[in-house]
């Protein structure tokens, strides 16, 4: 176990210098001088010169990776070329929004699959086992920026139960958790039903229902259990997902987030502040990627010996 | 890691039962033998349901909008009709008209050109260079594979409409950069796929046999390991094709995707935000049509996985 969470975690040191490497090379991938890129058009000749003496561009790539990367550890993300605030100080001021609205959609997608995934399994009637096998396929291909012009139609604008943009507490999270929730809920119920079909067809719980323990009662005792590992999985996979469907998300609910700060930067060609978000969002998804795997390797011995 | 987890049943095996030599079959419906008629069989079993006949005719028939739209369109999708602002819609104006007066019909047709076009070709990209890496990481050797993981690892931890996004930010945005960054964040799972079902094939006695046989390491890999790929390949490709038909939406409704004047079904939808009021017709269609086009591709793709015994449990965000 030791040896393997040892192994796990030089994989992870690995995987976060590549990323931190790939994100580097993005600035000089730029065709052309990158402080050109980052100045513009109107660049004088010495504002060049001196960008390029700023951001230490004139020494060797691999110098300028390891100060980008010694600085990135001290929470030095360099500043917005068109505000001059650090990149981590918006970062920090826009975060809170995405990751408010991200765990929200983690956890009506849980709940919300979880239901319809048990449902579709053990239901009899013929209605309600059409409507929750067409569900999780009609979930997979509504595009979230157009379940949330509908939902800001429906509940914002005709029923005026919810305000339909910005970022004003609670209320204002209620839509655009829902549309970003819907695609993840529809894995979790795909992977719900066929893991929970797959557990009632098990000799355990043949023998539990044999040995006259209620039907309910196996379900959601014996079956539940056992089908929550791979929804465990599936959830923790799918943060990433969350993360990055937040940036459309929050353009369509104009939440102030993160999302919309890397479109804004990207469309004043903001370099530093694209770069920053970038990282520090790849860094989380690998991050909770290895949190969850060890949970689960805790939660199911066998699989830390695969 | 499994981003996209694949279970290769015994079905998908079974295309390369016993022959030592030429098992470089594709795995058509039309295959003849008992293994044919197995998938024969399985293909009538599938399109006996609704689902199945709804997506395929779903697929055909976007396909067949798309293919002739210049045809079918009654008027150009930039053309701008002064006189008919934003109308409902109408016999002359099938799906009304947008703030600019042109036709929505006609840019819905073209925007399902685009994204078909996006969706496949970035898929293709996307094949092109994922596949000969699983086969590399399969069948190369434990060092080769240890550093192509890595290299998948280090892709796969960009959240994939980051990944986009920060591409799209240094290429600038437009239709073909929509298509590399789009197959830069899926060519993980291509490889991933291919990886783990040629190591799974590797194992088995008539690749052993072709080995002590002589055959070269090319010629395993070509004829006997490439074809048993094809079954999950197909599965998944049809799915992701979906997949990136929504990303690429995606990327056009943050301005970030195929630039005007190409008509474009992510763009219309954000056009479209500032008159949800107003204007319904700008913002339902443009919506259905893309629903309904990963819809289909993902009940086909849900069908062949069914005949090929395949099962893809997520995709990548």
């Amino acid at each position: 176990m030791a040896s393997q969470l040892s192994s796990r975690a030089f994989a992870l040191v690995v995987v976060l210098l590549g990323v931190s490497l790939a994100t580097f090379l993005m600035v000089h991938a730029v065709p052309g001088d990158p402080a050109f890129a980052l100045l513009g058009d109107q660049a004088t000749a010495e504002d060049i010169a001196r960008v390029r003496r700023d951001l230490g561009l004139d020494r060797p790539l691999p110098e300028q990776y390891f100060r980008y990367v010694t600085r990135a550890v001290q929470g030095d993300l360099g500043t917005s070329i068109r505000t001059g605030q650090p990149v981590i100080r918006a970062i920090q001021e826009r975060f809170p929004s995405t990751i408010y609205l991200t765990l929200a959609a983690i956890f009506l997608s849980t709940v919300s699959g979880l239901i319809v995934g048990i449902v579709a399994a053990v239901s009899r009637n013929r209605f309600v086992e059409f409507f929750v096998s067409v569900f999780p396929l009609v979930g997979l291909s509504l595009p979230t920026f157009w379940s949330g012009l509908l939902l800001i139609t429906l509940f914002g604008l005709v029923l005026q139960w919810v305000p339909v943009v910005g970022d004003a507490g609670l209320r204002s999270l209620i839509l655009p958790a829902i549309a970003l929730a819907l695609p993840t809920s529809a894995v979790v119920a795909r992977m719900t039903r066929t893991t929970m079909l797959a557990t009632l067809g098990e000799e355990f719980v043949r023998t539990a229902r044999a040995k006259g323990v209620p039907r309910r009662l196996v379900i959601y005792k014996h079956a539940l259990k056992a089908a929550l590992i791979p929804v465990v999985t599936v959830v923790s996979l799918q943060f990433g997902a969350l993360l990055g469907g937040a940036i459309v998300v929050e353009s369509v609910f104009a939440r102030p987030g993160l999302g919309r700060l890397a479109v804004e930067a990207i469309l004043a060609r903001d370099f530093p502040v694209v770069q920053g978000v970038v990282l520090v969002s790849a860094v989380i998804f690998v991050l909770v990627n290895f949190a969850a795997e060890l949970v689960y390797s805790a939660l199911d011995p066998r699989i830390s010996k695969s | 890691m499994a981003q996209a987890s694949i279970a290769t049943g015994p079905e998908a095996e079974a295309h390369h039962g016993g022959e030592g030599g030429g098992a470089a079959r594709a795995p058509a419906p039309s295959a003849s033998g008992p293994r044919g008629n197995r998938t024969l069989r399985a293909l009538k079993r599938r399109f006996s349901r609704p689902g199945t006949v709804l997506g395929v005719t779903l697929l055909l028939l976007l396909v067949l909008l798309a293919l002739f739209a210049p045809a079918i369109q009654r008027h150009d999708p930039t053309a701008i009709h002064y006189q008919a602002l934003q109308v409902g819609p109408s016999a002359e104006f099938w799906f009304g008209t947008d703030d600019l007066g042109r036709s929505v019909f006609a840019r819905v047709l073209h925007g399902l050109r685009t994204s078909l076009l996006i969706g496949t070709a970035s898929v293709a990209l996307a094949l092109v260079i994922g596949v000969p890496l699983g086969l590399l990481a399969g069948y190369g050797g434990r060092r080769l594979d240890g550093f192509i993981l890595r290299f998948l690892e280090i892709d796969l931890a960009f959240p994939s409409i980051l990944l986009a996004i920060a591409i799209v930010a240094v290429l600038g945005p437009g239709t073909m950069n929509t298509v590399y960054a789009i197959a830069a964040s899926t060519v993980p799972i291509y490889a991933l796929t291919v990886r783990s079902t040629t190591r799974s094939l590797a194992q088995r006695e008539y690749v052993q046999a072709a080995r002590a046989l002589g055959a070269s390491d090319l010629r395993i890999v070509v004829r006997h390991l490439l074809p048993g790929v094809v079954p999950p390949l197909l599965v998944i490709t049809t799915v992701n094709v979906g997949s990136a038909v929504l990303a690429a939406a995606g990327l056009g409704y943050l301005g970030l995707g195929a630039q005007p004047p190409t008509p474009e079904l992510g763009t219309m939808l954000s056009e479209a935000r500032a008159y949800l009021r107003q204007a319904w017709w700008m913002s339902v269609f443009p919506g259905l049509t893309i629903t309904a086009l990963v819809l289909s591709m993902n009940l086909v793709g849900d069908a062949l996985g069914d005949i090929y015994d395949v099962r893809t449990t997520s995709g990548r965000g």
